[in-house]
């Protein structure tokens, strides 16, 4: 197989989505694309945080449709592929069925890659629809273990006809050692496509995007200003900058995408929701070191605070049960509970 | 005495085979899958359980002396499966445990009467919050917007079939609830738990209202709820469904745990135990009367 080049794919108004409880509005997303487009961003995410057909009280209300939302992103970008993350449970065939009519490029579909096995029905959808498919292993810590259980993972997912797969950091646990291990593994078995998703929570985003390139990573999903669930996401302006520097060359135009990170803040004025830096609080460290999936914050901080709670105690009884992408209802039981044992 | 038929021996064939035996109902129960190297086949034949790997063909010749046949493969065989025994089925019953949308949608706490020949048990999610969903609806009639249902199970309880058929547990339980509860918008999501231990099946129900509840229609829900526990109780032991004061306008929760008894896999996989004891609950009561 042909690998492709260094690819960059913005995850801003989908992961970002989740920094203002999935609150971004058709406008910002034209003026985000628009922007993107001329810096020559190669992919760019729209969508629900959880992706396709997650809008829910669950997991909080998208402002707009998914069809609204993908056919704006869609009239907007020209050069620039349009991507869709996709988590069975949450979405379903019709949801897929929706996007491929909306024009969306790429179907990222994910699941918490203890339970990859439940992607197979949607993959399979997507070959026999034509449509370029990857694999996503959400919340990937959990599968790193001495046994590589990960590398199983991986090749549960080329078995399905997958060639390009995308190691998510959900919980922002990772170092820059684990990448390394995990991705010259992954080069030394599979001749594929792979890509790296990274969280802040540790500060290491920026440099373990680095590592993932430096060890055979094509793809690396970043947003701008590191716009993202929790402590937030790879920052894109500075991971463009240091791959420059480091001699690693992208198509993205530097001027253009600095420009972007400017104006971007702006696009949340008078919005319900405002725009706030991301960046590592004590309970985004706490999340990390608990293996939390990043999405959480917004959920516990909702609640702490009308519970009346210490977000730190907060986020220790939720780590202490386990909890995993996708119990995001769970968090009110058990802070709920947290309560009334005061 | 009558004999049974369970189709499938994955998680759900094996735990109903079991509750089959507890019930002493049946003189015969009959275990069928295709695979003979299968861990269901391995336990199957361990335990001495009357079981072939013939398949569908095994099926069609005892069909004949069989009264019950109890469907636990998956949505897609589901089909296959009737399609060939449809016309032999006669007077006898069909107890749909897969996904798929095959048979009248049964919940055993609604419908207390008539029981149709080809019975389709919806989901676990479906078995679970339905009754609740139900009664919120009677209470509340037009000012229920919408409902969601959020089910987390353990992983080690989901087999291959219940992954495969994820698109068919959403779009069944969603169609169910449709039906029975006559309610146009809801959202079914569910998620999958791999931590260690396993976690007890737990669903949260969340009801979007038109306007906020008044006291009064929260009290009649809080008891229709301690009813509810009740009567299920009477066939699935550990079934616990609690409400929580409202907090946010317009939006009322309930979340169900429901404990297996732990007659196959342990009791963390309440999800089992809810289609495989209305299964039985069911078959009882086709019995019990006659």
């Amino acid at each position: 197989m042909k690998k492709n080049k260094l690819l960059i794919s913005d995850v801003t108004l989908r992961d970002g989505n989740h920094a203002v409880n999935h609150s971004i509005t058709s406008d910002i997303i034209k003026k985000y694309c628009i922007r993107a487009e001329e810096a020559k961003i190669e992919i760019i995410e729209v969508g629900h945080g959880n992706g396709l057909g997650a809008s829910s009280l669950a997991i909080g209300r998208s402002a707009i449709t998914d069809k609204l939302a993908l056919l704006t992103a869609k009239k907007n970008l020209k050069k620039t592929k349009l991507s869709v993350h996709s988590i069975p449970g949450f979405s379903r065939i019709d949801d897929l069925e929706l996007a491929i009519d909306c024009g969306v490029d790429i179907f990222r579909i994910g699941a918490n890659a203890t339970e990859i096995d439940t992607t197979s029905t949607q993959i399979k959808f997507c070959i026999k629809k034509k449509v370029e498919v990857w694999g996503v292993l959400m919340m990937a810590h959990l599968v790193y273990d001495k046994k590589k259980e990960y590398l199983k993972k991986i090749k549960y997912l080329i078995d399905q006809g997958v060639n390009t797969v995308i190691i998510m950091d959900s919980a922002g646990i990772f170092l820059p050692k684990d990448i390394k291990e995990i991705f010259s593994n992954i080069k030394n078995n599979f001749n594929i496509n792979t890509g790296f998703h990274g969280h802040n929570n540790f500060g290491s985003a920026v440099w373990n995007s680095v590592v993932a390139v430096q060890n055979g990573a094509n793809i690396i999903d970043a947003s701008i200003k590191g716009f993202g669930a929790g402590a937030g996401n790879t920052q894109l302006d500075i991971l463009i900058t240091v791959l420059e520097k480091l001699g690693f060359s992208t198509k993205i135009d530097l001027s253009k995408l600095y420009d972007l990170a400017k104006v971007f803040p702006n696009f949340f004025k008078n919005k319900k929701i405002p725009y706030r830096n991301p960046y590592s609080e004590p309970k985004n460290i706490m999340s990390a070191n608990y293996g939390l999936f990043s999405g959480f914050a917004s959920k516990v901080d909702f609640y702490s605070e009308k519970f009346m709670l210490n977000d730190i105690d907060a986020f220790k009884s939720i780590g202490e049960r386990k909890l995993v992408a996708g119990q995001e209802d769970l968090i009110f039981n058990i802070l709920y509970d947290l309560k009334n044992k005061k | 005495m009558k004999n049974a038929i369970i189709i499938g021996a994955g998680k759900i064939g094996i735990d109903l085979y079991i509750k089959c035996l507890k019930s002493k109902i049946f003189k015969n129960i009959y275990i069928f899958n295709r695979n003979k190297l299968s861990e269901g086949a391995k336990f199957c034949r361990k335990k001495n359980f009357q079981y072939s790997s013939e398949g569908i063909e095994g099926v069609i010749k005892i069909l004949p002396k069989s009264n019950i046949i109890f469907d636990a493969t998956s949505a897609r065989s589901n089909i296959q499966i009737l399609k060939k025994i449809n016309k032999s089925l006669n007077k006898k019953y069909f107890i749909n445990l897969t996904p798929s949308k095959a048979g009248v949608y049964i919940v055993p706490y609604i419908n207390k009467t008539k029981v149709p020949p080809i019975i389709n048990l919806i989901t676990c999610g479906g078995q679970t919050s339905i009754p609740i969903i139900n009664e919120v609806k009677k209470v509340l009639g037009n000012r229920l917007k919408y409902v969601e249902l959020v089910s987390s199970i353990a992983s080690k309880s989901a087999g291959a079939a219940t992954r495969e058929n994820i698109d068919e547990y959403i779009t069944t339980t969603e169609s169910a609830i449709q039906k029975i509860t006559n309610i146009n918008r809801s959202k079914v999501i569910i998620n999958l738990n791999p931590s260690e231990p396993p976690v007890n099946m737990m669903n949260s129900l969340f009801f979007e209202l038109t306007n906020n509840l008044n006291n009064k229609d929260f009290s009649k829900i809080k008891k229709k709820i301690s009813h509810i526990n009740n009567v299920i109780k009477s066939y699935i032991p550990n079934y616990n469904a609690r409400i929580f004061p409202l907090l946010e306008s317009k939006i009322l929760r309930v979340t169900i745990r429901v404990v297996g008894q732990g007659d196959y896999l342990p009791t963390y996989a309440g999800n089992l135990d809810i289609i495989t004891s209305s299964a039985v609950h069911l078959a009882k009561k086709i019995y019990e009367k006659k």
